[in-house]
């Protein structure tokens, strides 16, 4: 598959071509994670969420594709565990310091709710949501996409599923009480 | 329009990142001074956030079943490597001189051929990905072998066709019976090439299908179209070589299988951990029909797993 086969699939969004990103460039990034102090397992979340980022530019329209696709996914690697070996020599550089429990377990807490609640919604309204927030489509290429008679019926879907995800989570937040 | 409902308007666009950065400052602003707003923000913030991290866990998720290979060489092989393909370069430069200059002429020749592959590595660089430096084509070198000493010589693997080019010499003949050596010595046609030591996947995808692997042993589709139908959840129709398959096909990988055995020659599908037959000449939109027999199962279970 060209690269330009590539962009065009995932711009229709079809996954199968992350799918074969990721089959034909594991090995390069795994080769250049463990002999920079990693894993396996850390280079295959850091491929995926390198994939994942390239995924997003390119749906959203913001990339400008002037290299090869695999050296602009390895530079998203190279960038993204920089930052990790970064984050780990902080960590390990500085005092035991416990953040506030509540914090952190509060804002877990509601991603976890709002996570729950989307996943208990219907398939249609999921996706008009994440294609919305996540691929950042607009209305037109929504309705495309998912069959809808014109932007207007996906616009008035989006609302519609927003609002019942919106009543879902409130009702949520106030049976777990700790809202404000 | 009400004021709650402007807010919300205005908190979704910037949240999406649908704003200019002049109405971005502009909201800012707002958003400082108005209490009510910042309320509203936070909630919307965590509804958006949560949308985002569900899709993104959606995408990992289908990645991280895909089996990939964890195995790496052991960097000290390719050392190994680098040191045994230089010990054959200089083997075989130093016996083809030997050669050569050397040359005992019989009367009858018989040409053995040793074939040398060569390869070079690239020192590696830490935070660099490994290259491999690989001749296109073979070395050969075509000696005669009787009546003459000759090192041992080992024969490659991978010998490759290549141009070749017969250098003749003439060497002082020894005696009256012997006759000039020939050597044919065949060299590539190109330079080294810098090859990317990555996989890829020879997995074949048909154009427009999404999620297909296919394994064949003869004839497929030449092309596969997923369509996108409410009233048809699995279904198919198949002709003049293209297979149209309705229902979510795009949410989970299937794979196509042409089977050849006598009895059950035909297309099948494996999808959702079933097998189902696909007719050909089917115009109409038809139900996939599932594949029940255990042999029949078995058979296409033997061709998947090859």
């Amino acid at each position: 598959m060209s690269d330009e086969e590539i962009v065009k699939r995932i711009k229709k969004g079809d996954e199968s071509a992350l799918d074969y990103l990721y089959k034909k460039n594991y090995r390069v990034i795994l080769r250049y994670v463990l002999s920079n102090n990693g894993t396996s397992d850390e280079a295959k979340d850091l491929f995926q969420d390198a994939l994942i980022v390239f995924w997003e530019k390119v749906r959203s329209g913001e990339l400008v594709l002037t290299s090869k696709i695999s050296t602009f996914v390895f530079s998203i690697c190279k960038n993204l565990w920089h930052k990790e070996l970064n984050r780990k020599n902080r960590l390990s550089g500085e005092p035991e310091y416990e953040p506030s429990e509540s914090y952190n377990h509060d804002a877990d807490e509601r991603l976890n709710i709002v996570l729950n609640v989307i996943g208990k919604m219907g398939e249609t309204c999921k996706k008009v949501l994440m294609l919305y927030y996540f691929d950042k489509l607009s209305m037109q290429d929504i309705a495309t996409e998912l069959g809808f008679a014109n932007a207007d019926t996906a616009k008035t879907k989006k609302y519609k599923c927003k609002s019942e995800l919106e009543k879902l989570i409130k009702q949520e937040y106030e049976y777990k009480d700790f809202w404000d | 329009m009400s004021e709650h409902a402007t807010n919300t308007e205005k908190i979704d666009a910037f949240l999406s990142g649908r704003m200019t950065p002049k109405e971005m400052a502009d909201f800012q602003i707002e958003l400082n001074n108005n209490a009510m707003l910042q309320k509203e923000f936070a909630f919307q913030s965590i509804v958006v956030s949560g949308i985002k991290e569900a899709r993104r866990l959606e995408l990992k998720n289908r990645l991280s079943q895909i089996p990939v290979d964890d195995k790496v060489g052991n960097p000290s092989y390719y050392k190994l490597l680098i040191g045994a393909a230089s010990a054959v370069i200089v083997g075989s430069v130093v016996s083809y001189f030997w050669i050569f200059n050397d040359s005992k002429v019989t009367e009858t020749q018989q040409k053995d051929t040793v074939s040398v592959v060569s390869t070079t590595q690239t020192g590696l660089q830490e935070g660099e990905p490994s290259k491999v430096l690989a001749p296109k084509e073979n070395i050969q070198i075509v000696e005669p072998s009787v009546g003459t000493e000759m090192p041992e010589q080992k024969e490659e693997k991978n010998q490759l066709p290549s141009k070749s080019k017969k250098i003749n010499s003439y060497k002082k003949a020894q005696k009256s019976n012997q006759q000039p050596t020939d050597f044919a010595v065949q060299v590539p046609d190109a330079d080294l090439e810098m090859v990317n030591e990555v996989e890829v996947s020879d997995i074949n995808i048909p154009q427009n299908s999404n999620n297909a692997a296919i394994k064949s042993e003869g004839n497929m589709p030449s092309q596969v179209n997923i369509e996108k139908n409410r009233k048809y959840k699995l279904h198919y129709s198949y002709y003049e070589n293209q297979l149209y398959l309705y229902g979510d096909f795009d949410k989970e990988p299937y794979e196509l299988i042409d089977l050849k055995v006598t009895n059950n020659k035909g297309l099948y599908m494996f999808y959702q951990q079933k097998y189902y037959q696909l007719v050909d000449n089917t115009r109409s939109i038809s139900p996939l029909k599932e594949v029940k027999e255990s042999d029949l199962i078995y058979k296409l279970e033997q061709l998947k797993n090859q």
